[in-house]
Order: C-alpha cells, then structure tokens, then sequence
C-alpha cells in the first residue's frame, strides 16, 4: 500500500517509514483496548487507566498526522503536548475524585455508584 | 565498532530485567533474583571493559573523550535532536564505581531479604525490579552525551527512587494506622517525589535557557570553548545585577543546575528528604545514598562543571562552595544528635556530598570527583554493615520475646539498644570501623584521606572561612564516626537482642570485604606526587588519567603545601580522638542517655541538641510554609465557595422568588380583575342574547334539533369507538416505552457509557456507509473500524455478563 502523500509532500523523508495506516491501526487498537477498559472494568481506577489509553490513542493519531502530513511545523507536537498536560491534570482530578469516594463511600466499584439513578423522592413511573 | 561500542548495552540489560521481572516473573523469587542480578552482573562486566579500554587507550595529555551518536533522534519542526553516549575520564570513572557497588549490593540483598526463609519480604522480587532500574537509570545519566537524555534519565530516577524507598507501604506504625495516616515510607516516598519535582523544575528551566541561547544540548556543543565564552558574556537579563556587574547567562543555568543538583543530592535547602528515607531495606539506601540518587546530583554538577567556570568573577563558584561546605558541617553536627543508626548515616551522606559540591565551588575538580567514589565505596562499607548489625539485632529480638519478627517489637536501629557487638560479629565489626575510618579520612591508609585531604587543600588556597568550615565538618565526622562505632561495638550488651546477635552469613558479609578493600585501596590510585615519603611511590593516577574538565585549561597535579594537610590531619583526628574520649573511653551503660545529650542539658543548651536531632527543623519549616499554604489556599477557596457563589445562587433563588410573588400578585389583583370585569361584561350581553334567542332564533333552531340530535349521536359513537381507541393505544404504547427506557437510568456510569459510544458507533456506521456509497472510502479503514465495531460488541456481551 503506497504511504498517504499529499502532492507537494518531501516524499524522501517518508521513504522506508512505515505506513500511516499502521500508524492509525495501532491508534484504533489502542482506543479500543482503552474503551473496553473503560466499560469493562469494574474498579475505578481501572476504568481511569482504560481512559489514559484512549487519550494516548488520540495522541498518537495526533503525532501521527502531523509527522506524514505536515513535519514542517511542529503543531502537532505542541498540541500533542497540550493534550498531555490535560491528560495528567485530569487523572490528577480523577484520582482525587476516587479517593474522595472511597473515604465517603467505602468501595470505588464502579456499579456501586449509582447516585445517578433517580431520586427515590419520585417513585418510578408505572409503579404507582 | 569498537569495544566502546558495548556502553550502549550497559543501561540494557538492568532494564530488560526489571521488565521480565515486573511483568513476568515476579510470583518466583528465584528467578527474580537471578534475573536481577544477571542484569546487573553484564551491565558490569560491560562497564569494566569499556573502563579497562578507556584506561588503556592512548591518552594526549589526559584529554580525550569518545561520542558515539544516533543522529536524528527527535525532530521538532525544523530542528531534530540527536542521541548517544559518551564516555570521557569521568563517565569511566563512574562506570568503575557504579556498577560494582550496585552488584554487590543486590548479591548482598539476596540474604539481607531472607531469601527462602518463612520471613521472607512480600515485595522481594519488587526491591530487585527497581534495584535494577534504578542501576539502569543512573548509567544513563552517567553514558549519555546531552542533557536532555540525562533530563529524562534523571525523571526516571525520581520514580525509582520513589518505587523503592515506599516499598513496604502497607505498614504503618500502630498509631499511623489509628489516625488512619499512610505509613512512613509513604511519606517519605511523597516527600523525595516532591523534594525531586521541585529539583526537577529548576533543571528544566535551565535547559530551557540553555536550549535558547545555544539551540543545542549536546556536551560537545555547549562545553565547546566558543559557546562557554560567549554564554559568559551575554548578561541575563530579568534578575537584578550583583555588585554592579550583571549576571551572564552562564551564571543563571549554573545556578538552575545547582539547585537541581542539591535536590537530589539532599543539600541544604532540601537535605530533609534524605534522613526521612528510612524504613526501606538498607540495600535500598545503600544504592540511593551512594551510587544512584544521592550522587546524581553531585555528578550533574561535575558533568556542567564548564558552565560553572564559565566567565570571570564567578558569583555561582562561591554560591556552589558555600552551599556545600554548609551543608557540609550542618547535616555532619546533626549526625552527632542521632540515635537512629539510619538517620545518622543519612546526615553523614549529606555532610560528605557537601564536601563534594563545595570542592567542585572551589575548583577541585579532580578532588570532587575523587571523594564522590571514595565516599560511595566507605558509605556502601557502613550501610551494609549495618544492615547486617540491624538484621541481627532484629532476629535475636524476636528469639528473645519468641514473636514474630517485626520491627515494632523494639528498635534495632536504635545505636542505644546495642553495643558489645564487636566479640558478637566481628567481620561486621572490621568492616564497619574500617568504612568508619576511611568515612572520617583516617590519615594514609584511607581512601577518603587522600580525597578529603585533597579538597581541603583546595579550600586553604581558596578561602579561610570554607577551609576552617570545611575542617570543622571534618572533626564532626570522626566524632560521629567514632561514636558510631562506640555505641554500637563496644561496652556490654544494652540489651537482650544484642546479646544474642551472632555473624551474619558469608554471602553478606563477602560483598562487604569486598568493599572494604575499595574503601581503603582506591586512595592509592590518587596519592598526591609531592606527598612526603609515599608521594610517587604510585603514580598520581586519577589526576592524570581525569586531568580536566572539557573546556578548561589542564592543570598538573597539585603542590605539596603543608599547613592544611596538618590541620586537616589535627581536626579529623580531633575528631576521632574526642569520639573516643566520650563513648569509647567509658562504654555507655544500659539505660544511659547520651553523653552529649546529658552535657548539652548541663550546659541548659538541649534546645541545640533537639534542633540538631531533628534535622534543624528544615521539615517542620518546610511543613509550615507549603503544606499550611496549601491548607490556608484551600480554605481561602472554601469560604469563596461558601459566602460568594453559594450566596449568589441563594440570592438569585430570591430574587426568582420576589419575581414570582409580584406576579402572583399582578394575577391577583390585575389579570383576576380584568377577567371579572370581562366576565360580568360577557353576561350583560348573554343576557341580551339570550333575550334575542327565545323571541327570534328558537324557532328554526326547533326545527333543526332534531336533525342535530341525530347527527351527533352518529358523531359520538365515532369519537368514542374511534378516535378514543387511537388515544388511549397512543397512551399505552408511550408507557409500555417509558418503562423500557426508564431501566435505561439505572446510575451506572458505565452503561451510559456503553450507550454513547453505541451511538457514536451508528453515527460512524452511518458516516462510513455514505463514503462507501460514495467509492471514496480507504479499504483499511474500513477494516479499522470494523475492529473498533467488533472490539465493541464484545465489551458490551462481556459487560452484560457482568451486570
């Protein structure tokens, strides 16, 4: 499979670089590994690291189209390096949260924390 | 390729088996250990024969160094940044040391852990995993050939440092485990981790400015003669000026360096990290006090010692000597107040990387890197010895009271819980007072006299105030070494545990007379030429063979100068002979305070003391100022929660309330009124209407009714067999749908989630189907998201199982 170019690309460079699609294969992989982690996982913490994974798929396709579609910047970088930062602020934030709920709560299984459901002031509809 | 070529191997193998380790072999000990210690074996044997090649290779006047690059390495934008090792006097240097002292010390651990015994440690195969990156982590700094390689070995160090010194995390003291506080070793792992941030945030902006100035972070670019001058030139400007003449740029980074450096070197302002570190194993402390965390920082300051140079006037030398040499007798008069063994020997790493910071202020190049190996070798000696003597202690204690061993049965840390243990253990015994000894630069046969001896040289020409500052550490030294030696060997047995301490195994104590005689011999490679009698009797090898930084004009070995080699000889054996004086002469008796606790009562001073005990307070004050900040910044932005947005959402509640009153009110009053008024018109003319009715329009309406009636029968049988149907079906089919959906909110997140990305899922399906349609679509994304599809479908039959 010939590697994207775009016309105009310095097609040396991309010489015996592996494909985009690996690449962006390697991403999918990524993002899926992390959703089922995030839905499967019943801990906490575990559905926070299958997050972490989801991001960094993001942040591999990031680096990824900068690197075959415009190296003569270095956006991608820089914005890889954003996302970054956010990924670390959020999982500070998330951790934080889980322990927050443990000592409140008591467990960081995900299926124990149901506060969302509705509130038991208005009983279910069709069960009055 | 060349035998060289091997350095890049060295960091390998510790990674590669901290890897298997960690994710593999972990549950079998066994191998674990012998993973770990394979890993270290090559990567010392690797490291011997590049030092063996470099030792060997031709020399031009001591100054050679050998780069081997991968070119393109990083690219950013426009520019790219290359990677490689480096290997130079000092890296060879290093590479002898290093990896020698890590080998010893994870063969040492092997017994030190209980190896196939009941009492084995629970996280065995953990302490050799990040032994090993650790080893891995500080021979890339040492072999890597620009900063910014060394910047992220030196990240990677602080979690190591961390992984290690929090390894026995699940066991806090019985009155942490009420308050429900996390044990000590956490904490001293957070405060490393934190102490080790802070460093790494002054590094980061020095390689900033560095980048900035020179746009490169390769040695051989920025310690090239042109780039250093030209740095010492460019005034920085943004801080004010000393004295008139303003800072270069080479100042500036020098002094973001040195305060990365002192982090992790536990220097004075941030030296509180370092006696905190002690509920790990000693090993542990062994590889963090002497070849890996703690000597970091003082080999960055040697590695950039070119940009220390750089420039005349030189404000960052005597901020660098000044800051070593107190740290230096600082940390060496807290280790006298000790009486935790670990504690003291933590002050004593402090004290003597002081003295290695404080030569490289004062120009002691050669010097500073000398007295770095020779204290790893005499620390590694002590620290192993004494996690011999505590293991001992540990063991008969539990005999004694025939309990379980654990450390809370009594302290065997404790230097006043011991003593007589020289008749009980004494290889232990030799081998600490020999690491003692050359600790202390015990004159002529000691490898830290001649290091020692040769920094204070250095301080004599350089200033009388660091010189005399410097000396006075020293006697500290022999004191506390001396009391050490005391309190533990000597005299009767204090208690039961000591009584019935016996040797240690072979395989622990083999490593350690290993050391021993590193400890004493290495001073032979560096006898000063122009010392009376022994001097050239060997040659001054480490001068020669180091000679001089990068950049800087070589300098021949030194000039014999009498005065300080007597005054440093009189105060280190000053030292020695007041620590005899007071422990040795009369050996302390059970229940005993300490001597000099007891004169510093007499003399009302045991505030000093308590002060020195506690490290001066620099924790306490570190406490107060980031960890109250922090609490007063937190309920600064309670009480901003509390009085102003909660208050200005309860005001707007009101001001929601007034509104509706006033229209309540206007309902009342107005609208009802209107309506009435309406109302009572609308009747008037009903009434005329109805007056207008009987007399004119009833009579065809008569007529009509009847038809009407009929007709509107026929029309409400329809409207209650049809219309009424249609309704009441449409009613029932919304609830039967609502009860469907309604199990949807069941409040796990999860399945909210799951529901999303379902719909993301068709959006995507969707999108993908009209590209197709369109033939404009990529197969391979296609079969990406076909994986994405499938990957999904199972998360969800999974996820069902679940629930």
């Amino acid at each position: 499979m010939e590697p994207l170019l775009l016309p105009g690309e310095r097609s040396s460079t991309l010489q015996g670089m592996v494909p985009l699609e690996w690449v962006l294969l390697l991403a999918a992989a990524l993002f899926c590994i992390g959703l089922y982690g995030v839905l499967s996982r019943r801990n906490g913490i575990a559905a926070l690291m299958g997050i972490e994974l989801m991001l960094s798929a993001v942040g591999i396709n990031l680096v990824a189209f900068w690197r075959y579609l415009d190296s003569e910047t270095m956006m991608g970088q820089a914005f890889v390096l954003l996302v970054y930062a956010t990924v670390i602020a959020q999982t500070a934030l998330g951790l934080a949260l889980i322990v927050a709920v443990h000592r409140t709560r008591g467990t960081i299984v995900l299926e124990d924390l149901d506060l969302l459901k509705e509130s038991p002031r208005f009983p279910p509809y069709g069960e009055d | 390729m060349s035998i060289l070529h091997l350095a890049w191997l060295i960091p390998l193998f510790p990674f590669l088996a901290f890897v298997a380790i960690l994710l593999f072999t972990y549950r079998d000990q066994r191998l674990s250990h012998r993973l770990g210690i394979g890993g270290v074996a090559i990567s010392f044997l690797l490291s011997q024969a590049v030092f063996w090649t470099m030792v060997l290779l031709p020399t031009d006047d001591g100054r050679y160094a050998v780069e081997s690059t991968a070119p393109h390495w990083l690219h950013v934008g426009q520019e790219h940044f290359t990677t490689g090792v480096y290997i130079d006097p000092i890296t060879a240097v290093m590479l002898f040391t290093v990896p020698l002292i890590s080998l010893l010390t994870v063969i040492y651990s092997v017994r030190y852990m209980d190896f196939s015994t009941s009492e084995v440690d629970s996280h065995y195969s953990h302490f050799f995993a990040y032994s090993s990156l650790l080893t891995a982590t500080m021979m890339g700094i040492v072999l890597s050939n620009n900063l910014l390689i060394l910047f992220i070995f030196w990240g990677l160090m602080d979690l190591c440092s961390y992984l290690l010194i929090q390894l026995r995390y699940e066991n806090p003291s019985p009155t942490q485990k009420e308050s429900g506080a996390p044990s000590s070793s956490v904490q001293a792992g957070l405060k490393t981790a934190l102490t080790g941030q802070a460093g790494n945030l002054f590094f980061l902006l020095g390689l900033v400015l560095l980048y900035t100035s020179v746009q490169s972070l390769a040695y051989r670019d920025i310690f090239s003669p042109e780039t250093l001058e030209q740095l010492a030139r460019t005034p920085f400007v943004g801080i004010p000026s000393l004295a008139g003449s303003p800072w270069s740029i080479a100042a500036v980074i020098a002094l973001l360096f040195l305060a990365a450096a002192v982090s992790k070197s536990a220097q004075f302002p941030f030296y509180s990290w370092l006696p905190e570190v002690i509920e790990c194993p000693i090993p542990a402390l062994a590889l963090l006090h002497t070849t890996t965390t703690a000597s970091a920082g003082a080999f960055l300051l040697i590695r950039t010692y070119p940009l220390l140079t750089a420039g005349t006037g030189d404000p960052q030398m005597t901020v660098v000597a000044a800051l070593g040499a107190f740290s230096a007798i600082l940390s060496s008069i807290a280790a006298i107040a000790q009486d935790d063994i670990r504690r003291a020997l933590a002050f004593s790493t402090v004290s003597q990387l002081g003295y290695v910071i404080a030569a490289l202020g004062m120009g002691a190049y050669v010097a500073g890197l000398f007295h770095l190996m020779t204290h790893a070798f005499s620390k590694a000696t002590l620290l192993l010895s004494t996690g011999c003597v505590t293991k001992i202690v540990r063991r008969s204690a539990s005999l004694n009271t025939g309990t379980a061993p654990t450390r809370k049965v009594s302290n065997p840390n404790r230097m006043t819980h011991m003593g007589g243990l020289a008749k009980r253990m004494p290889r232990t015994f030799w081998t600490f007072t020999i690491g003692s000894l050359a600790l202390s630069g015990f004159p002529l046969i000691t490898a830290g006299f001649w290091s020692g001896n040769e920094i204070l040289r250095r301080a004599y020409e350089h200033s009388s105030v660091i010189f005399w500052t410097l000396a006075v550490a020293g006697s500290a030294t022999g004191f506390y070494a001396m009391r050490q030696i005391c309190a533990i060997f000597l005299g009767q047995p204090r208690t039961q545990a000591a009584e019935l301490a016996s040797e240690s195994t072979p395989l622990m104590t083999t490593p350690l007379l290993i050391l021993t005689v590193f400890a004493v011999g290495l001073g032979w490679a560096a006898i000063p030429e122009h010392f009376p009698v022994i001097g050239g009797v060997t040659p001054d090898w480490l001068h020669h063979f180091v000679g001089s930084p990068i950049g800087a004009a070589h300098t021949g070995p030194p000039d014999f100068t009498w005065q300080p080699q007597v005054l440093g000889l009189a105060f280190g054996l000053g030292g020695l002979l007041l620590g005899w004086l007071t422990y040795g002469w009369k050996p302390m008796q059970t229940g005993e305070a300490d001597r000099i606790e007891a004169g510093m009562r007499k003399v009302h001073l045991s505030w000093l003391y308590n002060a020195a005990r506690e490290g001066f307070y620099l924790s306490e004050v570190y406490h107060v100022a980031c960890a109250r900040g922090l609490f007063l910044l937190a309920n600064l932005g309670n009480a901003f929660d509390h009085h102003i947005v909660d208050n200005s959402v309860k005001h707007a509640t009101r001001l929601g309330q007034a509104t509706s009153r006033a229209c309540e009110w206007l309902d009342d009053h107005v609208v009802d009124a209107l309506a009435n008024l309406t109302g009572s018109v609308t009747r008037q003319l009903s009434e005329v209407g109805a007056l207008l009715d009987q007399r004119v329009v009833n009579r065809p309406v008569n007529l009509a009714g009847p038809a009407a009636q009929a007709a509107s029968e026929v029309s409400n049988s329809i409207d209650l067999r049809i219309l009424d149907g249609a309704i009441n079906g449409v009613g029932v089919l919304v609830k039967a749908g609502s009860l469907r959906l309604h199990r949807l909110q069941n409040g796990r997140i999860q399945h909210y989630l799951l529901w999303a990305s379902v719909a993301a899922l068709a959006l995507l399906l969707a999108f993908i189907f009209i590209l197709f349609l369109q033939d404009y679509v990529h197969q391979i994304s296609l079969i990406v998201w076909t994986l994405v599809i499938a990957l999904l479908i199972i998360s969800i039959f999974r996820f069902r199982k679940l629930s």
